[in-house]
């Protein structure tokens, strides 16, 4: 009897020691603690609509673009609406739902999905000028040298990201994946490190990659390993299905945040903090799905809740994991 | 008296000349009947084809009735790819058609649990809906699908549904349509009278 038991355990501590690695089963080190700071708009409250992209400047104050009202809004460091723009249209200023937007010193820069180009405007939201972009972005990062890292839509997923200056002129290219991924399928979030290089998480693969700012890749780490996502026939189409990770974030120690996909047990509201080598170091859950997460220069985190009409700031404590 | 229209009809053919007084007074009675009697007949004549007329009317105003609905879904609010042919087409409606003939239907999405009635859901998708049309610009009313009336027929996108009097059943289209078939709608549009 005493010998199948510790043949058991035997087997037990094997299946632990062989099991596949990968980030997210390392041992949480460091245990999150969230406090709400700020709290923007709500559903009583008619000040945001459907908000999709935000920048924060220095000074905390928040820029934020709205997808179904196609306007741009300015609010102070407490939340006070400080000024509106746009409309819905093709003229300067004027905007076709506004995606994304991206703050490089005093120049925001946003992101439109039904038109090329990126309009360019100033802190009072003035408008300034359009970069003309000869392809469609899904999304942009504002980069060192007055550069802008986005990332262009193709149909056959080509896996690159490309760096624009303020003309619009591709100075660079990053290649992150060298097999044809098909349509859409190549999607990636990425975010800008203090170093100028690139954390990437693919949304619809498994994986987790770091760039230099010459564009090597230092590491790649799976994300939820085993795990498969699902793809979807649409006429004919193979297109994808579940999401590894909606968004990346970094903060201002180069700890990387990734926003949970479809395979995690809270879609859309669990948070998994990497270090800078990718070791995963904590988890936490919002309280409220989001479609992204953005960390300010002072380490707040700010995230969406009740769909878009809400937008919430959080002050992030990293406190040291018990009993580790 | 006894009156015989046919005899008197008869006898005033005949005799072309009346010869007494009585004879006169019959004469005008009888003239006077059968004036009477065509009168009548043309009255009734004449209202006959007005009906027939006025059917006819109306068979020509059901065949230029045309109705409109324009079913959308509420993710469909996060996929501005999958508006724009919507909106696209809803600019290129003539204003008359639009603003009386034309009907849009939101179909709300299926929450896990949660009913569209519970108040935090509705006014978001209210308030959606208001800031929607507004920026839009749509001139036809949108009303909520919450009895989820629509929701199989929206489950593939946007739809449209013309309720038309040429037709003899609804007809559902999706979005983009060909170039060929939104000539052909427009064709038609220019002739429905709007009342």
């Amino acid at each position: 009897m005493r010998k199948r038991r510790l043949a058991l355990w035997m087997f037990g501590v094997i299946v632990l020691l062989v099991r596949p690695g990968s980030a997210f089963e390392e041992k949480a080190r460091v245990r999150v603690v969230l406090e709400e700071e700020l709290s923007i708009g709500g559903l009583d409250e008619d000040v945001l609509c459907m908000w999709a992209g935000i920048a924060v400047d220095e000074s905390g104050r928040i820029f934020v673009s709205d997808m179904m009202e196609h306007t741009l809004k300015a609010f102070d460091s407490s939340g006070r609406l400080l000024k509106t723009v746009g409309r819905r249209g093709q003229g300067p200023g004027e905007f076709n739902h506004p995606l994304a937007l991206t703050r490089s010193g005093d120049h925001i820069y946003v992101l439109e999905q039904n038109r090329r180009g990126i309009q360019v405007f100033d802190r009072d939201l003035k408008f300034i000028r359009l970069i003309p972009c000869d392809r469609a972005l899904l999304r942009i990062e504002a980069a060192p040298d007055r550069l802008l890292v986005g990332f262009p839509i193709t149909p056959s997923g080509e896996g690159r990201l490309v760096y624009l200056n303020d003309r619009g002129r591709i100075v660079r290219t990053l290649r992150f994946s060298d097999e044809e991924a098909g349509l859409l399928m190549d999607q990636v979030s990425y975010a800008v490190d203090s170093c100028g290089g690139l954390v990437l998480a693919h949304n619809y693969r498994d994986r987790i990659e770091r760039f230099s700012a010459r564009g090597e890749r230092i590491w790649s780490h799976f994300l939820k390993k085993g795990a498969k996502s699902r793809t979807r026939t649409i006429q004919g189409m193979q297109v994808p299905g579940d999401l590894y990770s909606r968004c990346v974030a970094v903060d201002s120690d180069d700890r990387i945040f990734i926003l949970s996909g479809d395979l995690s047990p809270n879609p859309a509201r669990d948070v998994f903090v990497l270090s800078s080598s990718g070791e995963r170091i904590a988890t936490f859950t919002l309280p409220d799905s989001t479609h992204l997460i953005h960390i300010d220069n002072r380490d707040f985190l700010y995230s969406r809740a009740d769909s878009g009409v809400t937008l919430k700031k959080y002050r992030m404590r990293m406190v040291k994991a018990e009993g580790k | 008296m006894r009156f015989d229209f046919y005899r008197c009809e008869r006898k005033a053919s005949l005799e072309s000349v009346p010869r007494t007084a009585a004879q006169i007074n019959r004469l005008r009675i009888c003239l006077a009947a059968a004036a009477l009697g065509l009168c009548l007949f043309a009255s009734n004549l004449s209202g006959r084809e007005g009906r027939d007329a006025q059917a006819e009317n109306l068979e020509n105003e059901d065949s230029s009735r045309l109705a409109m609905i324009v079913l959308f879904r509420e993710s469909d609010f996060f996929c501005p790819f999958c508006l724009e042919p919507l909106l696209r087409f809803c600019r290129m409606l003539p204003f008359e058609f639009a603003a009386r003939g034309t009907w849009g239907l939101l179909v709300p999405d299926r929450r896990g649990g949660e009913s569209v009635r519970s108040d935090p859901a509705w006014k978001l998708l209210t308030r959606r809906l208001r800031v929607f049309r507004e920026t839009n610009r749509l001139d036809f009313p949108v009303l909520i699908d919450r009895e989820g009336l629509f929701a199989g027929s929206v489950e593939e996108g946007i739809r449209i549904i013309l309720l038309d009097g040429e037709e003899s059943a609804p007809v559902k289209l999706s979005l983009p349509l060909p170039l060929l078939r939104i000539q052909r709608l427009l064709d038609r549009l220019s002739r429905v009278q709007m009342d």
